[in-house]
């Protein structure tokens, strides 16, 4: 059986192997990718974070706000330079409920800085304001609105 | 000639919109057994949905449920294909021939084309036809009513059950009236008809109600029938031939029992109220009133639900010790969105009538302290930034006090004091001090305060 995460927990990551529960707060304006197909992004999170989904094709319009949705097999990673939460090829987004989910909105996992993990290469760490001073690269297009600690 | 879609007495003439589909059927009826129709005049496209509308409902078996799967069932099923494939109005024209036949000619349908007419809503659904969930309204409350005038012997030896019936058609009545779709009336006559005799002949078990009967009659005094109840509750208690009851005031102190006030509200709006006031923190209530607002409370009609809501936060949800001493969103901040939430004038009015009913009559006794908390909390919490509101309820209890029944005003006067008294004496409230010092609020209201 596959863990849970939390969105809390999400980290920057080429694997599609993100399990986690969450309720959809807002979707935004739909708009056409390169490739012409209906891409749009909405608002979700969870009893411990907030972040940004995006949606392709028929998910767009599959979802509302206040849709308890869950995810299976998703990736957490750069779109551009938005770092999104998706189902990707091998993933798949389920309504389970509606409604009857706490979330908090703060922190938002998409828009808040990381700093490359400095004992793993290939790891990112969410900078906050009990982390450590940045001594890798920051996150190139992480939008912010605060750069460094808080 | 027989009918096949009415029951027709020997003396009655053919209905009027049953000849007119019978004729369209006649004359479409060749081409209906084709496979598929040739393009359409748009001329003959009201014709051809009456044909079509007749054939669906008198096919033999057609469709009649799940796992019908015979030849014969899929006649059914290309009919309405085929209604498919003319359709340009999202299937209003049939909707409103469905509509037309539902309310005028219920009771005369004959079984068969009852049972085409359930599936036919089915289908309608699946299209998302036009008007589809006034068809659904109208069949319910059809049925709803034959049941019950059919069944009346059983109806009123299960108390419970005549009982709820009359509180909901009271409920329900005000808000048909003020539908646009003036169809509705004859439906409308005889569910006033059955819910008056109910009280007349039954007015021992009606008495169960409580004070909440009192008010429903209110908002349904315009109609002739109630009103003749209300001049004789009034004027002619023995009219009602129970010994015991002389006086109207005798229903004041009975308290409404709460699977009247939960009937009002579907499993869903339960669910979700419930979950607001028990897991959503004071703060963070804004996008789950938004959700609940779009789901039930977005169409003009639905702003009568309002008061629903405030009788059931009032008087069935009860939060635990351990909420309310957490910071989890209070009754009184979602009443006071509730009350935000009426657009009418006479919608707030009911609002706030069903916030502060229980404080009229509170019998410390026999009443509830958590009936009444919710109210005086929403005046209190409001001052100062929505000390508006506290001023409009507080105004609005004096004049229910002097005229909402006035021979019987020292009764309302002594059911506020005990109010007052016992939310003090808990301490939901260390005193009125706040209400009577502020200068936000009016000094008319606050010298009337003084006196309580």
């Amino acid at each position: 059986m596959a863990t849970m995460l939390k969105v809390r927990d999400l980290r920057p990551s080429v694997g599609n192997n993100i399990n986690t529960t969450f309720i959809i707060l807002e979707k935004y304006n739909a708009s056409r990718s390169d490739g012409g197909i209906l891409m749009c992004i909405a608002l979700v999170a969870d009893s411990t974070a907030s972040v940004h989904l995006q949606m392709w094709g028929a998910e767009c319009d599959a979802f509302q706000p206040s849709d308890i949705v869950r995810l299976t097999n998703g990736i957490f990673s750069f779109h551009k330079a938005n770092l999104v939460l998706r189902a990707g090829k091998k993933g798949l987004l389920e309504k389970i409920g509606e409604f009857s989910m706490v979330f908090v909105e703060i922190p938002n996992m998409s828009t808040m800085q990381w700093v490359q993990d400095p004992t793993n290469p290939k790891g990112w760490i969410p900078l906050t304001h009990s982390s450590p001073a940045p001594t890798g690269p920051m996150l190139a297009g992480a939008a912010s609105s605060n750069p460094g600690r808080h | 000639m027989t009918s096949k879609l009415l029951h027709r007495g020997s003396h009655e003439a053919q209905d009027e919109l049953e000849i007119i589909l019978s004729q369209a059927y006649s004359t479409f009826q060749a081409q209906l057994s084709a496979s598929y129709l040739s393009t359409v005049p748009p001329a003959q496209r009201g014709p051809l949905t009456q044909a079509l509308l007749y054939a669906i409902l008198i096919q033999p078996q057609g469709g009649g449920g799940a796992g019908a799967s015979s030849a014969t069932s899929s006649s059914a099923t290309s009919l309405i294909n085929q209604l498919t494939t003319i359709t340009t109005d999202g299937y209003a024209a049939f909707v409103g021939l469905l509509l037309r036949l539902v309310n005028d000619s219920y009771a005369k349908l004959l079984e068969h084309p009852r049972g085409q007419i359930i599936w036919l809503l089915k289908q309608l659904i699946e299209f998302y036809a036009t008007d589809v969930d006034n068809l659904c309204l109208l069949l319910l409350r059809q049925i709803m009513l034959e049941v019950l005038t059919t069944k009346i012997s059983w109806v009123t030896s299960n108390h419970g059950l005549l009982t709820s019936a009359v509180y909901t058609y009271l409920r329900l009545l005000p808000d048909h009236s003020m539908a646009k779709n003036s169809s509705v009336n004859e439906l409308r006559q005889a569910e006033i008809k059955f819910c008056a005799s109910m009280i007349r002949e039954h007015f021992q078990e009606c008495l169960g109600i409580g004070r909440d009967l009192i008010r429903l009659l209110q908002d349904v005094s315009s109609i002739a029938e109630f009103d003749a109840i209300w001049r004789d509750l009034l004027a002619n208690p023995a009219s009602f031939r129970v010994p015991s009851f002389t006086d109207i005031g005798q229903l004041y102190v009975v308290k409404t029992h709460t699977r009247y006030f939960q009937s009002r509200l579907t499993p869903e709006m339960e669910a979700q109220i419930k979950f607001m006031l028990t897991h959503v923190r004071m703060g963070s209530q804004r996008r789950y009133q938004g959700w609940f607002t779009q789901r039930f409370l977005s169409t003009p009609e639905s702003e009568t639900l309002v008061c629903d809501l405030i009788r059931y936060v009032c008087c069935v949800h009860h939060p635990s010790n351990q909420i309310l001493q957490s910071d989890i969103l209070p009754r009184w901040a979602l009443i006071g969105w509730l009350l935000k939430c009426c657009k009418s004038n006479h919608v707030e009015a009911n609002a706030k009538l069903a916030l502060l009913y229980d404080w009229l009559f509170f019998v410390p006794k026999t009443d509830n302290i958590m009936n009444i908390e919710p109210g005086i909390l929403v005046m209190f919490q409001s001052i100062p930034k929505y000390v508006d509101m506290t001023n409009s309820l507080l105004e609005f209890l004096f004049l229910l006090m002097e005229h909402y029944d006035p021979p019987r005003k020292e009764l309302l006067h002594r059911g506020v004091a005990a109010s007052v008294e016992i939310l003090v004496g808990k301490g939901v409230v260390r005193n009125l001090e706040p209400l009577a010092t502020a200068p936000a609020i009016a000094l008319p209201l606050r010298e009337k305060l003084s006196q309580l």
